[in-house]
């Protein structure tokens, strides 16, 4: 497979803050490749300077295997992108702002009719067709603001936190939506602060943090970066210190935890943990309320890389 | 392409009802109102006849039977006089009673208090008589029967000349406030064209973002831009042209090189409009900007108010020679005053060879390609 895009050692300061530090990105094509970091962390500087809207410091940056400029329109013409902010007329009715990008693009007319239908269809909008966007509401009109960007059939889209204060109907739709237009062939890029949703989604992920590459992997991959495997809360009233100890030194725990009523004990590898503590329990005769048991998150992955939680 | 974007660009400025509310009933309320304000008081404006005392030194038929009947009541009346004594006549002129003194003598003079328009009219009254009386000789004298023609000519000619004078001299005011209104409307055009240039900038607006992905050159973009603003910006002025012409405002004959002045009035200022958008970036700051800087220009073209434009053709003429509201008024008047179209020509040349430059700058600040920050 061949290299949709490759950014190496990209530097970008505004004035004195260093909001890209370095970074490196390799997407493959036919990837929906997940940008995860919390708010600031620089994710939108990294795709406007992938498009060649901002300028920077340092660093190359090549899309298709051809180094990317702004006049590099043979380039650009494969690239759709969905804004963070809504970008559209609002003199426009929903068709002529889908027909006006279209047109940027694709100069058949019979083409640009067929392409303009097929994106409307596509984000659900056809009995809005002649509305304004501002009779829209918001999840509606994200989905406007989606299909002006990939109506004329980009091979490489890029998402920029398009569930941002979407209902989660719109949300899921939109999600939806990604998966199918890979399925149809195009290589997404997908930034998001809500691990979930890339984790549902994304085939490869990277965590990014201040400007800087976390780390980059399947979620699978990523998860096995980190110690934790498995995290078990049990609710107990009560519970001497003594027992805390001991369960200390069960097999694979590595911190036990007690406050609020609720015991964590989270567990770096083995299986059968689950029954053992509460064998453990069942010995000493100690009571106790609900059982979770949890796999690690994107989350903890970012927890404890950086030593803080990913939402803040 | 170009048409891509100049349909739309069409399209999105008149479905901007606002916008184009404005910059059509800015002119025509404007006209209307100084139609309604100033056309009649103008148009009725009679002269006012003169006072003057008359003091007979010796016998003028001719002369005595001329200022009768200048002396004759009705809208014609040109003076008002009254016979008096030397002593009494050069009292009331000193208290301002009368305007002159007219001494009826074989060679008739007179003796005025000031240099006024009104003075002015009492000289031609001497001057038409010297005139007619060369021609004709001695007429009282030797043909009696010719004094009536003669008196006639004279009173004519005066007549003539006061007419001429009071009607132009107003109708050149009054038709001045119209240049005015249409040198304003098309630097207000710059409003419109600033909003717009914003929408095609990637640093300005998320429009412009999205706009700025497409693979297309910014030149396209910014001369479609133009172009429709242009067209829309001249068929305002048009209608308004249409309204005013209707509405009785008399543009003289030259309608097709008034409209000429107006294309390229409403090119100069869009394509302002679009240079102050494209170097300021910041959508209110450079609304701003561009209404500030076309007053500016309308004060310094005495648009607005008067005087300041004849003192800079004292100190600095280049600026009223490059000034696009100057030039836009200015071409209204070359073409209503001169015989030649040289003015004309310049003016409209300027203008033209000025916005050319201006939209090849704001191309030129707008490829700028890669922006420092979003
Ligand atoms: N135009 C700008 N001027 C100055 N700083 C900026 C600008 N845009 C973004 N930043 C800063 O750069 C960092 C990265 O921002 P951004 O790429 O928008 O993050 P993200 O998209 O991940 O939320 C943040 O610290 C932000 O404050
Ligand atoms: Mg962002």
């Amino acid at each position: 497979m061949s290299k949709a895009i490759e950014v190496t050692n990209l530097v970008k300061r505004y004035k004195e803050l260093v909001a890209l530090d370095h970074f490196n990105l390799d997407i493959e094509e036919g990837e929906i490749f997940g940008l995860l970091g919390p708010n600031g962390s620089g994710k939108t500087t990294t795709i406007n300077c992938i498009l060649s809207l901002l300028d920077y410091d340092k660093g190359e940056i090549k899309v298709f295997g051809k180094n990317m400029r702004p006049n590099s329109y043979d380039i650009k013409k494969d690239i759709g992108v969905i804004m963070q902010n809504v970008a559209v007329f609002d003199e426009l009715t929903v068709y002529d702002n889908i027909d006006y990008f279209c047109g940027l693009y694709i100069k058949d007319k019979k083409t640009r009719e067929k392409y303009v239908e097929e994106a409307i269809e596509f984000v659900g909008l056809e009995d809005y067709k002649k509305f304004l966007p501002k009779k829209l509401s918001g999840g509606l009109l994200r989905r406007l603001n989606i299909a002006c960007g990939i109506s004329h059939k980009p091979k490489l889209i890029f998402f920029d936190e398009p569930t941002v204060a979407v209902d989660p109907q719109s949300r899921n739709k939109i999600l939806e939506g990604i998966t199918r237009l890979n399925e149809q062939g195009a290589t997404i890029v997908y930034t998001s602060h809500y691990m979930e949703e890339v984790e549902q989604l994304c085939t490869r992920i990277l965590i990014m943090d201040r400007g800087k590459n976390v780390a980059m992997g399947t979620k699978e991959e990523l998860k096995k970066m980190i110690k934790n495997t498995e995290t078990i809360t049990v609710e107990i009233p009560l519970l001497e210190e003594k027992h805390i100890a001991e369960i200390e030194k069960l097999p694979h725990v590595y911190e036990v935890k007690y406050d609020n009523n609720r015991l964590t004990v989270c567990y770096s590898g083995g299986k059968h943990n689950l029954v053992r503590v509460l064998e453990y329990f069942q010995n000493n005769n100690i009571g106790f309320g609900r059982v979770y048991s949890e796999l690690p998150t994107l989350n903890d992955v970012f927890l404890e890389i950086t030593g803080k939680e990913l939402r803040d | 392409m170009f048409f891509h974007n100049f349909k739309y660009s069409l399209k999105t400025t008149l479905k901007n009802k606002n916008t184009i509310f404005w910059t059509l009933i800015f002119p025509i309320a404007l006209g209307t109102f100084m139609y309604l304000a100033f056309g009649n008081l103008f148009e009725d404006e009679m002269f006012d006849a003169i006072p003057v005392s008359v003091v007979v030194e010796s016998e003028n038929k001719t002369f005595e039977e001329t200022l009768k009947q200048l002396d004759k009541k009705g809208e014609d009346r040109i003076i008002i006089a009254t016979y008096e004594s030397k002593e009494k006549a050069k009292k009331s002129l000193e208290d301002e009673k009368v305007e002159a003194i007219i001494y009826v003598d074989d060679k008739p003079y007179m003796e005025v208090l000031s240099n006024s328009f009104k003075a002015t009219v009492l000289k031609t009254v001497l001057e038409e008589y010297e005139k007619v009386n060369k021609v004709v000789g001695d007429i009282g004298e030797k043909n009696p029967l010719n004094i009536g023609k003669a008196v006639e000519t004279i009173t004519a000619g005066v007549q003539q000349y006061t007419s001429k004078t009071t009607s132009e001299g107003n109708q050149d005011v009054y038709t001045s406030f119209f240049y005015a209104i249409f040198a304003m409307s098309c630097l207000f055009a710059a409003l419109t064209a600033n909003q717009k240039v914003h929408s095609i900038q990637a640093n300005a607006s998320a429009l412009g973002m999205r706009r700025c992905l497409s693979p297309n050159s910014k030149m396209i973009t910014v001369v479609a831009e133009f172009l429709s603003l242009l067209l829309i910006q001249f068929v305002i002025e048009l209608i308004t042209l249409g309204y005013l012409t209707v509405l009785g405002v008399d543009f003289g004959e030259h309608y097709f090189l008034i409209m000429l002045v107006l294309l390229f009035g409403a090119s100069i200022g869009i394509s302002l409009g679009i240079l102050i958008g494209a170097v300021v970036k910041n959508e209110k700051k450079s609304e701003g900007i561009c209404v500030a800087s076309m007053l500016f220009l309308s004060v310094l073209a005495d648009l607005m108010i008067g005087g300041i434009k004849y003192t800079i053709e004292q100190k600095v003429p280049i600026l009223n020679r490059i000034n696009p509201a100057t030039l836009i008024a200015d071409s209204f008047y070359a073409l209503n005053i001169y015989d030649t179209y040289d003015r004309y020509i310049r003016n409209i040349a300027t203008l033209g060879g000025m916005s050319i430059a201006l939209i090849v700058i704001s191309v030129l600040v707008l490829r700028r390609n890669k922006y420092a920050s979003l």
